[in-house]
């Protein structure tokens, strides 16, 4: 039945997505809902006074949560808590289905097909649009849905009206992403560089507001960012409603954006991108290119690595440099509020120094985002083989168990490089704002973080060597570290035995910015890696070559 | 490679995909310095076996050996000899061409840059581009240089002409026949029948994983079908049809009026000895193209 034409087909295409991204942001955010009687409790003045404590702490994390405001109403909390980061979570999902909708199908080759049917590029590019619609709207009823059993299960009144226009808020700027998606997808050649690209632009925008929007001399370049016209709405907060004015310019600017789309897409080849000027020069084309690290298995990986390994440099070491630099003005809020804060105490424990105030803001982050490198790499590994660019490869006089070895050399020395950046923005970042930190502390969590993201990529190599679809090890490896994460993240509140939570590799790896390695759980990962390193290499020696 | 070791040699080579077929007992026998040609229709296995020999897949039963070694137990040793053309090309696609024979050159310990660009220029090879900008036929070429740059002993090339125009298609063949002349040996497969014919020494034809037919290009050409059509002077009834029906080499008996069509094969003197008996009036034979023959294997007739 989804067959029947390019909407439903694209419906179709990315409905295990829906589920999985829409069901678990909606799980996210009935969590973070049902937690407020957690952070704000009893009434009147007592439940103000509280309101207010919280808000200094949450002020520190203002880059990352934006406008801190009415946190004695669950609306008020709703909209600082979890409308601060489920849109931007939402928004990389949709724009990495919108970049596939056209990128995506012309890179495998499947848009010359679709496009040698009697259907017009405007007529493929509406349906594919309208469905991408769609998913937003299935995927916002389904936060919304989270949201209000979040607040029910808070025990607070239930703001039916104002959850569907937050939802709504929250779509047009989703929308506004995906069109971004398309259009990106539209001027560069591959479905990774344009998602990268977008990517990059919801999370810098979104920083840059929470930023901007703070710092009063400054804030009115946010008028043009795309958040400011998102943040705009505050429809849960009591008194502040939804500002149509800027939903509409969302909205006018997200159909502007996929016209623009659907012209370039008219107008462009397939397989090729809109060029607005040459930029290659005749030099380089007759040259061949460089040759640079192209001797080996092993150079070629890293070479493979390298616009990645600088991505991730930068925007790891910037954050890092952002953390510390507001460390001061961060710290003595928190202090003061810790104390009488139950959720926080049990989520975090004391913060009280600058070493632990850094464990929090940045190295609860860190970790997962080295993880998120770690499954990227997963996957780069299952689309060379099942897109076939390893044949030849393994065809080569060359023991196989050098191709696995090659990659994980790459992925070392890309997470190596990025733990340098990083050290060298956490020490810069603390001579700029005159704060001391414990080198051995900061050297051993960067360490530490080490065998958490190659224990993550082992464990991902390992199953795309055994399975016979190496494709399927990318979504597992993620289900398996999002059940990770969440263990170590509900544990406070679970009262599960200590070894159950030694499942999770986050609980294993412990707080070692605060308290140094925890050698125990450190060796366990170690030995995890190495397992799992040493499965890769049988499970390839082992496999036939998928095609 | 050492006398008397065939270059390439399957036995009793099984590869099952679960349900699915990919081949079934399977021996092969491509002796040292012959060209040979892997025949059959789409889904027959050759692919398969193609990438059993490379130990890309590896086989459910039976043993592959490429010049006595066995594929499974020596890779590294097997593919050094080797040149490889799959039958569908995927490589890297923000590299060169250039680039791209260089790391493969490299991985083969170093083939030199003017061996690289020969080739290229004898396939007409711009290797300035980037392999994604390369169309069907140029990607073709990029892995054809990179089968035959570092002279290999044994070349294994799937579907190597697919893609090529006639022009490239000939300066294919005469690499082929130079490296044959060099002394290596060439297997390759192919749908193109009439260029197995002129390129090959020895064909084995592949249908539902398993080998129908092996033999010199000779032998197999000797097995044409004749086309045969008898004119009598009297007419063609259901009685004289039997009588030319019941000749085990004769297949495809229709009459219409006076005429009879015949499908022949091998032996024409029963055939003859049998219209002798009827006033022939007239006698027409043609022979089918060998595309023909083949087609009688394909279809398992």
């Amino acid at each position: 039945m989804l067959l029947r034409n390019i909407f439903l087909k694209s419906i179709r295409d990315n409905q295990a997505g829906l589920l999985a991204w829409g069901g678990g942001i909606a799980l996210l955010t009935a969590a973070g809902a049902s937690q407020y009687p957690l952070v704000i409790s009893g009434t009147g003045a007592e439940r103000a006074r509280m309101a207010a404590e919280v808000a200094k702490v949450f002020q520190a994390f203002s880059f990352l949560m934006g406008e801190i405001t009415a946190l004695d109403t669950i609306g008020g909390f709703l909209t600082t808590r979890v409308i601060s980061f489920v849109p931007v979570m939402m928004s990389l999902w949709v724009a990495v289905i919108a970049v596939g909708l056209i990128r995506g199908e012309e890179q495998q080759g499947a848009l010359d097909m679709l496009l040698s049917t009697p259907h017009s590029r405007q007529s493929v590019i509406k349906q594919k649009a309208s469905a991408l619609v769609v998913i937003i709207l299935i995927a916002n009823f389904l936060v919304g849905i989270g949201m209000l059993l979040g607040i029910i299960l808070a025990g607070e009144p239930v703001p039916a009206g104002e959850v569907v226009l937050a939802m709504l808020n929250i779509a047009v700027l989703v929308g506004f992403w995906g069109a971004v998606g398309l259009l990106v997808g539209q001027f560069v050649l591959t479905r990774r560089t344009a998602s990268s690209i977008t990517g990059a632009l919801i999370f810098g925008t979104f920083l840059l507001n929470n930023v901007l929007g703070g710092i009063p001399s400054l804030s009115w370049l946010t008028w043009l960012l795309p958040f400011h016209y998102f943040t705009a709405s505050k429809p849960l907060v009591p008194g502040r409603g939804m500002d149509w004015a800027a939903w509409s310019v969302l909205l006018v600017l997200t159909a502007g954006l996929t016209i623009l789309s659907a012209l370039v897409f008219s107008r462009r080849d397939i397989g090729s991108t809109f060029r607005l000027f040459s930029l290659r020069s005749q030099g380089a084309k007759a040259t061949g290119g460089s040759m640079r690290l192209l001797t080996s298995l092993f150079s070629k990986s890293t070479r493979d690595l390298l616009g990645s390994m600088v991505g991730w440099s930068a925007g790891l070491g910037l954050f890092a440099l952002m953390i510390v630099t507001t460390a001061k003005e961060a710290l003595e809020p928190i202090r003061q509020v810790m104390s009488n804060t139950p959720l926080f105490k049990a989520l975090f424990g004391s913060i009280t120094t600058y070493e632990s105030y850094i464990s929090i803001a940045f190295f609860t982050y860190f970790p997962v985002l080295l993880v998120v490198f770690s499954i990227v790499q997963v996957g780069e590994w299952s689309s060379d083989e099942e897109e076939g660019r390893m044949e030849l490869t393994a065809a080569m006089p060359l023991p196989r168990w050098q191709l696995m070895a090659a990659r994980y050399v790459g992925i070392v020395l890309s997470l190596l490089v990025m733990l340098l950046v990083i050290s060298a923005s956490l020490i810069l970042g603390a001579a700029i704002s005159g704060i001391s930190l414990d080198p051995g502390h900061v050297w051993q969590a960067l360490a530490a973080s080490l065998p958490l993201a190659l224990v993550v990529a082992a464990f991902g190599l390992c199953i795309a060597t055994w399975l016979k679809r190496p494709g399927a090890a990318m979504p597992l490896t993620i289900a398996v570290v999002v059940a990770m994460f969440f263990l170590e993240l509900f544990a406070p509140f679970l009262g599960l035995p200590e070894a159950a939570l030694n499942l999770s590799i986050f609980h294993l790896y412990g707080n070692p910015m605060v308290a140094g390695i925890e050698w125990g759980g450190m060796l366990a990962l170690i030995a995890a890696t190495l397992i799992l390193g040493a499965g890769s290499l049988i499970g390839l020696n082992k496999r036939d070559i998928a095609k | 490679m050492a006398a008397n070791v065939p270059a390439i040699e399957t036995k009793s080579l099984t590869k099952s995909y679960g349900q699915a077929r990919g081949v079934i007992d399977l021996d092969l026998q491509v002796e040292d310095g012959e060209v040979y040609g892997f025949l059959g229709p789409n889904g027959a296995g050759k692919t398969t076996t193609i990438r059993v020999l490379m130990d890309l897949i590896r086989p459910t039963h039976g043993k592959a050996f490429i010049a006595g070694k066995d594929c499974q137990a020596e890779p590294v040793a097997i593919k050094a000899l080797v040149g490889y053309l799959p039958g569908e090309l995927a490589l890297w696609n923000n590299l060169t061409g250039r680039q791209t024979l260089t790391y493969l050159g490299n991985l083969r310990g170093g083939v030199p840059m003017s061996v690289i660009e020969s080739y290229a220029e004898r396939l007409q090879l711009d290797l300035g581009k980037k392999f994604r900008e390369y169309s069907k036929g140029n990607k073709q070429k990029v892995g054809l240089v990179q089968a035959f740059m570092h002279r290999p002993r044994l070349l294994i090339l799937d579907e190597p002409t697919s893609g090529l125009d006639p022009l490239n298609q000939q300066e294919f063949f005469r690499m082929l026949a130079e490296a044959r002349e060099g002394g290596a040996t060439v297997f390759l497969s192919s749908h193109v029948l009439s260029e197995v014919e002129h390129s090959c020494d020895h064909v084995g034809i592949i249908r539902e994983g398993r080998l129908v037919r092996s033999g010199s290009v000779r032998e197999v050409v000797a097995e044409r079908l004749y086309h045969m059509t008898l004119t009598l002077g009297i007419p063609a009834t259901d009685e004289v049809q039997q009588a030319f029906s019941a000749l085990s080499n004769v297949s495809s008996v229709t009459a219409t009026d006076h005429s009879i069509n015949l499908t022949v094969s091998g032996d024409m003197d029963p055939v003859l000895k049998k219209a002798a008996s009827y006033p022939v009036l007239s006698l027409t034979s043609h022979e089918p193209t060998l595309e023909e023959t083949f087609l009688t294997y394909y279809k398992g007739t």
